[in-house]
């Protein structure tokens, strides 16, 4: 049984289309992440679930009922926001009371709830204090926590983490996701950072202009990207992308380089219909390989970025761009010239005019 | 002009300022104490030892004050509790809610402060004489929540501007309808605001002739400002009587004024200033 | 669309229609009731005479009066002279309230004392000031001596300066604080980018301050206008109009032919005079605000 269902949802603004013909279902506990890059329409979507905007097509649904019509008070939804939107003029403790004071339960079961969250979260000893004096990351607990509260069916996150620091987020990202095994409630969470979507997510849906892009599992995301979009959107670095020419039946024609490659049995038949086509071809950094002198292709190398434990190195091969993650090990120099291999197993194609995964 | 030269010159402003601002409140104040006898005495006398408060009692017992008083009192508080109430309900919505035509009524609120009273006079004193409204407090009390409902408004759309969008759709979420989130979320930090615009309506409403010397003729109903304006005099104008009366009439509105001086400015100033 | 959908849209226009009602009720309709009044002859002590149309009437009898004449051409002069004074010494007012002195919240709470009180006690009390012969002004000018003392508000031109003094006194306080605010909003830098330019105090006056100021002056401008046109109360208790019509205002003159007199619709005519004036005055304002933006 899904816990949140989007039927064919719709949104305008005005003659402003923010959200096309989305159908997504969330099931009961899922951690379901909504990705994208901003105003393509996640949180549109985070909002009309909640109520706090009214769909113009489309149905939702909320358990077993529609719930289109109905108020945000009536929805049994909990929002955390951006801003963690804390009411200034009430103390940490009232703040996590609100919801449940509005639905009239009784002040000792009240003071239960509100302490035994507080522990949880670990902000306890921040009870009385106002939300002017804590820390953004104490603030962003106080938030969760204001949600937690009231046990609802469904949490929604507006893009949380966006106004910690690096650091923090990182260490709050774990504590969601934690909180999340341990609370086993439906969770949809929307944020632009698609390391975030690809660490918390059991499902995440990539989003741009208000269309669905994807559905589907990190993984899946990550190793069958279903179109362009995707594919450069899913991944740090990106994935590189080349144009090729289907040659014959056999060989690939890099683009701009004049270097051709053959065009292992893997592909074979799914590159049959394509012949002398244009397509995108797209490779990680990962699957790029240094390879010793006289091996692959030549290549120069332009930038290299230390990491760490790892290089990202910035090349041209022939005129055409790409990245490349190595060990930090390899020695290679700026402005020298080194050999690369390309895994082929691991190519992905698409087709240049509609971006679709071929 | 050098930076001191710069100086001097504005402190002497200043305090020319402040004296030309003090005095005449001193000289009249001064009046309210004086007996009749030096009241009259010509060439005036500045300071006198026979200080009395004849006036003031003059005043209070034969000349009604006290009724007037009441009066200006009852009508000042109704109608700046009722302009209060009927502005934030115009304000929140024209603020935080989607409305067509916003930008109109924000026009249409301001315009009605624009119109001379003259030109509303008269008219609404027939419509309060058809209603049987002259010479009541309600009579006088919903032409005060009219006048002052732009400024009213004005004012409390830019506090409620000025508060996070978020706060008040976390108290929908929460459990709130969007009644209850007004009272419950934005008026509570919108407090410094409502509070300006009463103390601005107040002060309107308190100091208000025009219409009060229409609708209220009768003696027994006059506000303080009639009261004062027309007060009775035999023979000679009742110099010590009326500068009581002022200062009385004038001392809530002083205590206003020094305690409340920032709210009173930074009300005035909402529509002056952008920003 | 669901019923609850519909009661959440009507929701902003339901909080907003009490005050939207008292607004239209008691401003709209009697402004138009007033042009309605103002076409008719209406005596109101001659009810049997009935409320007869007669056009605009009114208004070529207006055109003939010479008194409504004197009022307008007073008013015209009073706002002109009160409006640029309050302007022009509220700056400076302004100017000097800028410069980190000392008490300087308690003088603007004296200064904005005159604001706060009711104008016919200001009135009075100026009255009381200038009286012929107890009047703390005479004993200021003419000392000792009584035999000089003059009656400033029984001469014609002595009683229109000091009508035009005493709201210039209870006025400028106000145009200096609203000035003072949007002084206090020009950012520093724009005066230290100056002077590093080279431009000395009267050129960052003429350069920064007055531009940076303009909307705020337009504003002030234009609320001073309008209430100088509606200038009542200080006529009232300080001249009734008088010496001899010299402070005559419109409003005073339209409230004596309604109330006075009881000739409802010639006063009406007056009001509507009044009111183009304001319309023709605030539209020229508004203008200026919006087009520059």
């Amino acid at each position: 049984m899904a816990q949140v269902r989007l039927e064919k949802v719709n949104k305008y603004f005005g003659n402003v289309q923010a959200v096309k013909d989305f159908s997504v279902s969330a099931y009961d506990g899922e951690l379901l992440v909504l990705v994208g890059p901003s105003g393509c329409g996640k949180s549109t979507l985070l909002r009309l679930i909640a109520g706090l905007d009214e769909v113009s097509g489309g149905e939702i649904y909320i358990g077993h009922r529609l719930v289109n019509y109905l108020p945000p008070k009536d929805r049994n939804v909990a929002m955390v926001f951006q801003s963690y939107a804390l009411y200034p003029h009430l103390n940490v403790y009232e703040n996590l009371a609100f919801g449940l004071r509005m639905r009239r339960v009784n002040r000792d079961e009240i003071e239960k709830k509100v302490e035994e969250v507080a522990e949880l979260l670990g902000i306890e000893q921040f009870l009385s204090r106002r939300p002017r004096e804590l820390s953004g990351g104490e603030r962003q607990r106080v938030a969760m926590g204001r949600a937690m509260v009231r046990d609802p069916d469904v949490f929604l996150f507006d893009e949380p983490l966006s106004n910690l620091d690096a650091k923090l987020r990182i260490q709050m990202r774990k504590e969601i996701k934690t909180l999340h095994q341990r609370l086993r409630k439906t969770l949809i969470y929307v944020t632009h950072d698609q390391i975030e979507a690809m660490t918390l997510a059991d499902c995440i849906v990539v989003l741009s202009k208000g269309e669905i892009q994807q559905t589907g599992t990190p993984l899946e995301l990550y190793h069958q990207p279903a179109n362009l979009f995707v594919a450069s959107f899913i991944g740090s670095p990106s994935m590189n992308f080349l144009e090729v020419v289907v040659e014959g039946g056999h060989r690939l024609l890099l683009r701009k380089t004049g270097i051709v490659l053959p065009i292992i049995k893997k592909w074979e038949e799914t590159l049959a219909p394509y012949k002398e086509r244009v397509l995108i071809l797209g490779i990680r950094p990962e699957d790029i390989f240094m390879v010793s002198e006289g091996q692959g292709l030549s290549v120069n190398v332009e930038l290299i970025e230390p990491v760490g434990a790892e290089n990202y190195f910035y090349l041209k091969l022939a005129g055409v761009p790409l990245v490349v993650r190595g060990v930090a090990k390899m020695t290679l120099e700026i402005g020298k010239t080194a050999q690369i291999s390309f895994n082929q197993e691991k190519f992905h194609f698409f087709d240049s005019q509609t971006g679709k995964r071929v | 002009m050098s930076p001191t030269k710069k100086k001097t010159f504005f402190s002497c402003l200043i305090i020319g300022v402040v004296f030309l601002y003090l005095i005449p409140y001193m000289w009249f104040g001064l009046a309210s104490f004086k007996s009749q006898r030096t009241l009259t005495a010509i060439p005036p006398v500045i300071y006198t030892h026979q200080l009395t408060l004849h006036s003031y009692h003059v005043a209070f017992q034969q000349k009604d004050l006290l009724l007037y008083l009441k009066n200006s009192a009852i009508v000042a508080i109704l109608a700046t509790l009722g302009s209060i109430a009927l502005g934030v309900l115009a304000a929140y919505p024209l603020a935080r809610l989607k409305i067509r035509g916003k930008n109109l009524f924000l026009l249409l609120f301001l315009t009605v402060s624009m119109f001379p009273q003259m030109a509303l006079v008269g008219p609404i004193w027939r419509i309060m004489r058809t209603l049987g409204w002259l010479n009541t407090y309600q009579g006088l009390i919903f032409p005060y929540i009219t006048l002052t409902l732009p400024l009213a408004v004005w004012i409390l759309v830019r506090f409620f501007e000025q508060l996070p969008q978020e706060i008040e759709e976390a108290a929908l979420v929460d459990g709130c309808t969007p009644l209850k989130a007004l009272w419950k979320v934005i008026l509570p930090l919108a407090a410094p605001g409502v509070f300006t615009a009463a103390i601005l309506i107040f002060i309107y409403a308190w100091n208000e002739f025009f219409f009060a010397l229409l609708i209220m003729t009768y003696p027994a109903r006059h506000t303080l400002p009639v009261g004062i304006a027309l007060f009775p005099g035999e023979y000679t104008m009742p110099w010590g009587e009326i500068a009581a009366a002022s200062v009385v009439a004038t001392i809530p509105l002083i205590c206003l004024v020094l305690f409340c001086e920032r709210y009173i400015i930074s009300g005035l100033t909402a529509g002056a200033v952008k920003g | 669309m669901g019923e609850g959908a519909v009661k959440r849209a009507a929701f902003p226009y339901l909080l907003l229609s009490p005050a939207f009602l008292f607004v239209v009720t008691l401003a709209f309709f009697p402004i138009a009731y007033s042009f309605w009044l103002s076409l008719h002859r209406i005596v109101f002590v001659l009810p049997h005479l009935g409320e007869s149309f007669i056009g605009l009437e009114n208004f070529a009898r207006l055109l003939q009066d010479t008194r409504a004449w004197q009022a307008l051409k007073f008013t015209l002069l009073f706002v002109g002279t009160t409006t640029l004074s309050e302007l022009f010494l509220g700056l400076l007012l302004a100017l000097a309230l800028h410069q980190p002195i000392f008490g300087r919240g308690l003088i603007r709470a004296i200064i904005l004392i005159p604001w706060a009180i009711p104008t016919v006690v200001s009135s009075q009390m100026w009255r009381f000031l200038f009286n012929d012969q107890y009047g703390f002004l005479n004993l200021l000018f003419f000392g000792n001596h009584p035999e000089l003392y003059r009656a400033f508000l029984a001469e014609p031109i002595s009683a229109m300066v000091a009508v035009m003094a005493v709201d210039i006194w209870k006025t400028t306080p106000f145009c200096a604080l609203i000035l003072l605010a949007g002084l206090q909003t020009i950012p520093q830098e724009l005066y230290e980018a100056a002077k590093v330019d080279g431009a000395g105090r009267w050129r960052q006056f003429v350069h920064i301050t007055l531009p940076m100021l303009r909307p705020t002056i337009v504003l002030a401008l234009l609320f001073r206008t309008l209430d100088a046109f509606r200038v009542f109360d200080s006529i009232y208790v300080m001249t009734q109009g008088g010496p001899a019509d010299a402070t005559l205002v419109l409003q005073f003159y339209g409230y004596k032919k309604m109330f006075a007199e009881g000739l409802l619709g010639y006063g009406a005519a007056i009001s509507v005079v009044i009111f183009l004036f304001s319309l023709v005055v605030s539209i020229f304002y508004l203008r200026l605000i919006f087009l520059k933006k």
